[in-house]
């Protein structure tokens, strides 16, 4: 790596687009193809009309992606933006910062491009990169040499595809045009240069070997040698030229420069860069002006000559600048030395340019008005150089290099070319100047060069301009560097034949002769063409201005023109023939006798001899000379004749001449208007251009706007500001009867469904207001409804268009509205019914979400789980019965799994009401579909506790009484089984059985009748006594006794066997027979005891049976055995006395069980 | 006859007439010591003199059984046969080896359940007489 390498930063590039009338399409092309991350900064130089706003940024922020920027004062240059000029202000670029300013020249000479080019080139050096499109004039020009000159890159539109070809062509015929190029391939070489610079530049940089054989190639095709030129710059040159020809590698390019032969012509011209100027450093040129020219002119005769060297010219303004200085000081100076300028240079392409002299207007600026008036000549297409002062100029192929270098010279000029060589070359090149200069003669150079420190022979003259004069002390031999090539090789140049250095070397003595013992002579060509003067011939020659021929004619002195012209027409056209004229009077002052002669040879040529009077003449034909005595006076009146003619000639040349200048004036002003009327042409056309990009918006707008208008469904109508329709959808066509021609009428006009006299006001009112208005409307039939909505259209200067208004209907909506309101009063309703059922049920209900969390519950559900109605909600299920848990989760997520209800389970278990009892519900589960899917799970809960309590009971009682009944059966099986064993009457055991199974029923129904509870004793013993035997025979008496269902039966029984004992053996089978039957609770010590004393009293004596019956044994076993009681049997003759004696506690011992549960 | 004689047994029916008629069943199946009893109470009156077997009604009134009084006997020694008046269900599964003889209790069953619980004890004192003699009485 070398100096080169430096930040990226400082290399990012700045784009210069220069483009005027007919550049809107072209940049705008440009900057489409260009996207952000290009990393370029691009600044847009536009001639804009100072008074129109320029619609550029709006435009241009729709094409790229690019933020486009209008220039501000002081704003910087940042990589990936583009940057407008504003109008009317001149744009610079000063440390990457734009700077505005007032135009300093009046509106046609503002070149507003060549200003920002030029601090553009200053700023940035070779990171920079001009562009021209397309516009008139040739505004940009002199902006992209400085641009070359700093080494960055200049790029001009293909003229053909340029709008307008002006600028594009100016530029390019200035030579610093490195591509012209379409839009499309611009974006692209931008793209590869910009890569380049920063990716392939360092690779050439360290590629030695290719660079040696690019020289190598470069010296081959074109004979000169750039090994000693400055590597940076050939090597930008050379990226250049490889962007330009897309080649990506070396390889390739070496490739291309071998087999074109163009390719190195144009490598070449590109490392010379032809880019010079009028006057370039004007104070530079001041200098010059005062100070060295004076010295090298003045003092100087006729036969001196004053030489001037420009090696380097390009395409010769410096040489002519020059020439313009010394022409003018010859004009100031008496003497007339004889001047020659040497422009030189390699570039045969540029001489060619510098030859011709043509410049474009640019020159005007340049260079100073008087000089500019007296040698230069207005063309169309700006300026040509006067014979004058191109007499003075001389343009030759010549390489400073190598080629043998002009000498005696009083001013070398030679600017801004040593700072392309590397050392050893310009220590050639000082010597060289050393050997050419004559000392004390002065060397002009540019401003970054110096011979100092290069070589001592030169001394300051004015060091703040660069020019400098040799010393006196002798010059060192030159040793000019051979090529090993193609030394004597040129550019393929022009015939100018007119440069007299081609010289052919002839015999030495023959010369040698000719020079110094003939008389002078004069050798033409046939066809008159002067090819050579002898020694001594000269001072009859005098070149005169006007276009040069070197014809005999032109060149002979004025004072032997008359002869000449004599001998011409005199001449003979046989070969070998000698005539002769005589001449007699002064020639510059010297008095002279001559003869001259005329001898035509056999290949055509001439040769005149100017013989003094007194020479010897040989072989001359006298014949003419003798005849000259007569007609010598006729001649010297033709003479006569002639001068007085060519007075008037004179006279009417500088009357012309004298027209002519006024005409060159009238025609400066006409020129000067004339780029006026271009400029203000150029800025109208970009407005034009802007505007037709607008317009074309527009049309798309208005497009978009009819499309929407076409195809909207609502009903639209466009009033004007006189409330008049100016357009209307299709839609409201339902609305309003509007025909075509309706367009214009006002609206109060239109027939409508509406109320349209209500209408008009309100629009009138949006129309004053500027507010937008809505409001209700409905048709005459009351059938439509509809919403009015009107706004105001107005424009970016807020003043009134019209209204638009919109007409919406709203009928259906109106009315779904109000079904809606129905709906909702009715989901209202039946939600407060639901709220209701959920609050009254007995029922417990609850409602739960997919995530098994409640979403209602009413009071008998929270009743049941004994938690408030409110804690219920969000909670999940298994939160709030943490008992029951899974038993009633399960089901819910079942019914949202299935979609189906699961009825009637019964679910055993406790809630937090009833934390230590289980309790028993049935349980309803059903889902809530809501469009087809489960919402919700709802759950009905029964308490069946009490039911299944009861129903229990219920079972234990069947149990007891089938076991009742079964004891019953089992007894009366019992009583017949005895029976069985009876003795006696069959009839009568039968009897008796009946009786005693009848018995037992009675004492059962009692029982029943008490609710098997218990019976009191009287209401025992009365049906088989009193209710039988009445009172006056039987007498009961004792407390009521309470006994219970035990004692009953066994009391029952055993009271039953005694009256049917009596009825069959005692009292009361008697017919005055008495019975007393007393009870009592008495306590006798042994605890308290019930004691029935049964006493029959029989007016018969009866007899006690004989043996034990089974009455006895019945009414001892019940006593006995089921109330642990005690009978005793007294059999007396009066009558049988019983007395039973139970424990208390047997009687009323209540079976608890049993009792007060059945029924 | 003298199978049974001998054996000293305990008859417990809280219904009297049904217990009369238990009573002649068991003579004349030929029990001569049955001691016949309406109540525990009565029972425990008895005092603690062994029984060779016990027919014992499970229901005694009102949420009153023999149960108890039946662990006791067996522990005692003796063979037990149960009555009831209710479903034979109702019997705890300690004693379902015992035979359960539905009431009205008739001669047929009680001699099956008889065998059932004193094949063993009949035949040791009969010296030799068949159980099959004592079945079908």
């Amino acid at each position: 790596m070398n100096n080169s390498e430096m930040n990226q930063d400082s290399r990012e590039l700045v784009v210069g687009v220069g483009a005027s009338a007919g550049g809107f399409e072209a940049f705008r092309d440009l900057f489409a193809r260009l996207s952000a991350n290009e990393k370029l900064a691009i600044i847009l130089v536009q001639h804009l009309d100072p008074d129109h706003r320029s619609l550029l940024q709006e435009l241009l922020t729709k094409r790229t992606s690019t933020p486009v920027h209008t220039a501000e004062e002081g704003m910087r240059v940042e990589s990936g933006n583009i940057y407008l000029i504003p109008p009317g202000a001149s744009l610079t670029i000063k440390d990457r910062e734009l700077h505005l300013a007032d135009f300093d020249s009046p509106r046609g000479q503002r070149r507003p491009i060549d200003t920002f080019f030029r601090s553009l080139a200053e700023d940035q050096g070779e990171d920079c990169v001009g562009i021209i499109l397309s516009g008139t004039g040739s505004d940009g020009s002199d902006g992209i040499k400085a641009i070359k000159e700093a080494g960055g890159l200049v790029l001009a539109q293909n003229p053909t595809e340029a709008s307008y070809d002006g600028m594009p062509k100016s530029a390019i015929a200035s030579g610093a045009v490195d591509l012209t190029l379409t839009i499309a391939e611009m974006a692209d070489v931008l793209r590869d240069y910009r890569q380049r610079r920063t990716g392939i530049g360092p690779t050439i940089d360290n590629n030695y070997e290719f660079v040696s054989r690019v020289f190598k190639h470069v010296r081959y095709h074109t004979g000169h040698d750039f090994s000693d030129y400055k590597q940076s710059t050939l090597l930008r040159r050379l990226a250049v030229r490889m962007s330009a020809l897309g080649t990506v590698s070396p390889s390739q390019y070496l490739e291309k420069l071998i087999q074109d032969r163009q390719e190195a012509v144009k490598l070449q011209r590109d490392v010379l860069i032809n880019v010079t100027g009028f006057f370039r450093d004007p104070d530079a040129f001041e200098t010059l002006k005062t100070h060295v020219i004076p010295s090298i002119v003045r003092g100087k005769g006729k036969s001196d000559e004053v030489r001037v060297w420009v090696p380097g010219c390009s395409t010769g303004e410096e040489a002519y600048s020059i020439g313009m200085l010394i022409a003018a000081e010859l004009e100031r100076s008496d003497g007339k030395p004889l001047v020659t300028i040497f422009g030189t240079d390699i570039d045969d392409e540029a001489l060619q340019v510098a030859r011709a002299g043509q410049y474009g207007n640019i020159a005007a600026e340049k260079i100073p008005e008087d000089l500019l008036q007296r040698y230069m000549q207005p063309t169309q297409a700006g300026f040509e150089v006067g014979k004058k002062l191109r007499s003075l100029v001389r343009f030759s192929e010549h390489s400073l290099i190598k080629d043998p270098p002009f000498s005696k010279l009083d001013l070398i000029s030679c600017r801004n070319l040593l700072i392309y060589f590397e050392k050893p070359l310009q220590e050639h090149a000082f010597k060289v100047f050393h050997y050419s200069l004559k000392p004390g003669r002065y060397l002009f150079l540019g401003t970054s060069e110096t011979p100092q420190s290069v070589h001592p022979g030169f001394s300051d003259f004015s060091t703040a301009h660069h020019i400098y004069e040799r010393d006196g002390r002798p010059s060192e031999p030159l040793s000019l560097p051979l090529s090993p090539i193609g030394l004597n090789r040129r550019l393929d140049t022009h015939g100018d034949q007119s440069s007299g250095y081609s010289r052919q070397s002839s015999d030495a003595v023959r010369d040698a002769i000719l020079e110094r013992h003939s008389p002078p002579f004069i050798a033409t060509a046939p066809g008159g063409t002067v090819t050579r003067l002898s020694p001594g011939a000269e001072k009859f020659c005098k070149l005169r201005s006007g276009d040069m021929q070197v014809t005999l004619s032109n060149l002979i002195h004025p004072s032997l023109e008359s002869t000449i012209r004599r001998l011409n027409n005199q001449a003979t056209e046989r070969d070998g023939e000698v005539s002769s004229a005589s001449f007699t009077g002064e020639i510059d002052g010297e008095a002279l006798d001559l003869e001259v002669t005329s001898e035509r040879l056999s290949t055509g040529e001439r040769f005149f001899v100017f013989h003094q009077k007194g020479d010897e003449i040989p072989s001359v034909d006298r014949t003419l000379a003798a005849s000259s005595g007569d007609e010598s006076e006729y001649v010297r009146e033709l003479e006569q004749e002639l001068d007085d003619a060519r007075q008037t000639v004179r006279t009417t040349i500088e009357e012309l001449e004298t027209s002519n200048e006024e005409l060159k004036s009238s025609n400066e002003e006409m020129m000067s208007m004339n780029e006026e009327l271009q400029s203000s042409n150029e800025e109208l056309s970009t407005i034009n251009e802007e505007l037709q990009a607008k317009i074309s918006e527009l049309n798309e707008l208005n497009a978009d706007l009819n499309g929407f208008v076409a195809s909207t469904s609502l009903a639209t109508v466009f009033l004007d500001d006189k409330l008049a329709v100016k357009r209307y959808t299709e839609e409201s066509l339902k609305y309003f009867r509007f025909v075509e021609a309706d367009i214009g009428r006002p609206l109060d006009d239109i027939a409508s469904i509406f109320p349209v006299g209500a209408l008009a006001p309100l629009c009138k009112s949006v129309l004053d207001t500027g507010e937008m208005i809505e409001t209700d409307l409905k048709s005459f039939d009351e059938e439509f409804e509809f919403i009015l909505r009107a706004a105001a259209s107005r424009d970016s200067d807020d003043s009134d268009l019209g209204v638009i208004f919109t007409l919406i209907d709203v009928t259906e909506m109106r009315r779904n509205a109000r079904e809606l309101d129905v709906a909702k009063l009715e989901a209202q309703q039946r939600l407060a019914e639901v709220n209701e059922l959920y609050r009254v049920s007995p029922v417990a209900m609850a409602l739960f979400g997919p995530d098994l969390t409640y979403i209602r519950a009413n009071k008998g559900l929270a009743e049941i789980n004994g938690i408030p109605i409110e804690d219920h909600f969000g909670k999940r299920i298994d939160e709030i019965v943490p008992e029951l848990g899974q038993t009633v989760i399960e089901p819910v997520r079942k019914v949202f799994e299935t979609g189906k209800a699961i009825l009637n389970q019964e679910v055993v278990g406790r809630t937090p009401a009833n934390p230590d009892r289980d309790l028993t519900w049935i349980v309803d589960w059903y889902p809530l579909h809501v469009a087809g899917d489960v919402a919700a799970v709802g759950v009905n809960v029964r308490d069946v506790t009490a039911y299944k309590e009861v129903q229990e009971e219920l079972r234990r009682v069947m149990l007891e009484l089938q076991h009742r009944v079964k004891n019953m059966l089992a007894n009366v099986a019992a009583l017949v089984n005895r029976a069985r064993l009876e003795e006696g009457d069959a009839e009568q055991v039968l009897h008796t059985l009946f009786n005693r199974i009848t018995a037992l029923g009675k004492t059962h129904q009692l029982l029943t009748q008490e609710n098997w509870h218990s019976a009191t004793f009287r209401e025992l013993i009365e049906p088989e006594l009193t209710r039988v035997y009445g009172d006056d025979i039987v007498s009961l008496r004792g407390p009521s006794i309470r006994c219970n269902s035990k004692a009953t039966l066994a009391l029952g029984m055993a009271v039953h066997e005694l009256a049917t004992n009596a009825a069959k053996y005692g009292c009361l089978a008697q017919p005055d027979g008495k019975l007393d039957v007393s009870w009592s609770r008495t306590d006798e010590g042994d605890g308290e005891v019930f004691r029935m004393n049964w006493q029959e009293t029989c007016p018969e004596q009866i007899e006690p049976p004989t043996r034990e019956g089974f009455g006895s044994t019945l009414i001892k076993s019940t006593i006995e055995r089921t109330l642990d009681g005690n009978v005793e049997l007294f059999w007396e003759p009066s009558g049988l006395r019983c007395v039973i004696t139970v424990p208390s506690e047997s009687i009323t011992e209540f079976d608890e069980d049993i009792s007060g549960k059945l029924f | 006859m003298e199978n049974y004689s001998d054996l000293r047994v305990l008859y417990l029916e809280d219904e009297t007439l049904v217990a009369l008629d238990g009573e002649l069943t068991l003579g004349q199946i030929g029990f001569k010591d049955i001691v016949s009893a309406a109540s525990l109470k009565q029972v425990k009156r008895a005092g603690d003199e062994h029984f060779d077997l016990a027919i014992l009604d499970i229901h005694l009134g009102s949420n009153v059984t023999s149960f108890e009084l039946a662990r006791d006997l067996i522990a005692d020694g003796t063979a037990v046969v149960f009555l009831t008046g209710y479903n034979a269900k109702e019997l705890p599964g300690e004693f379902h080896a015992y035979p359960v003889v539905q009431k009205p209790m008739n001669r047929e069953d009680l001699e099956a359940a008889l065998a059932q619980v004193l094949g063993d004890n009949t035949s040791a004192p009969s010296g030799g007489t068949s159980d099959a003699t004592a079945a079908v009485r």
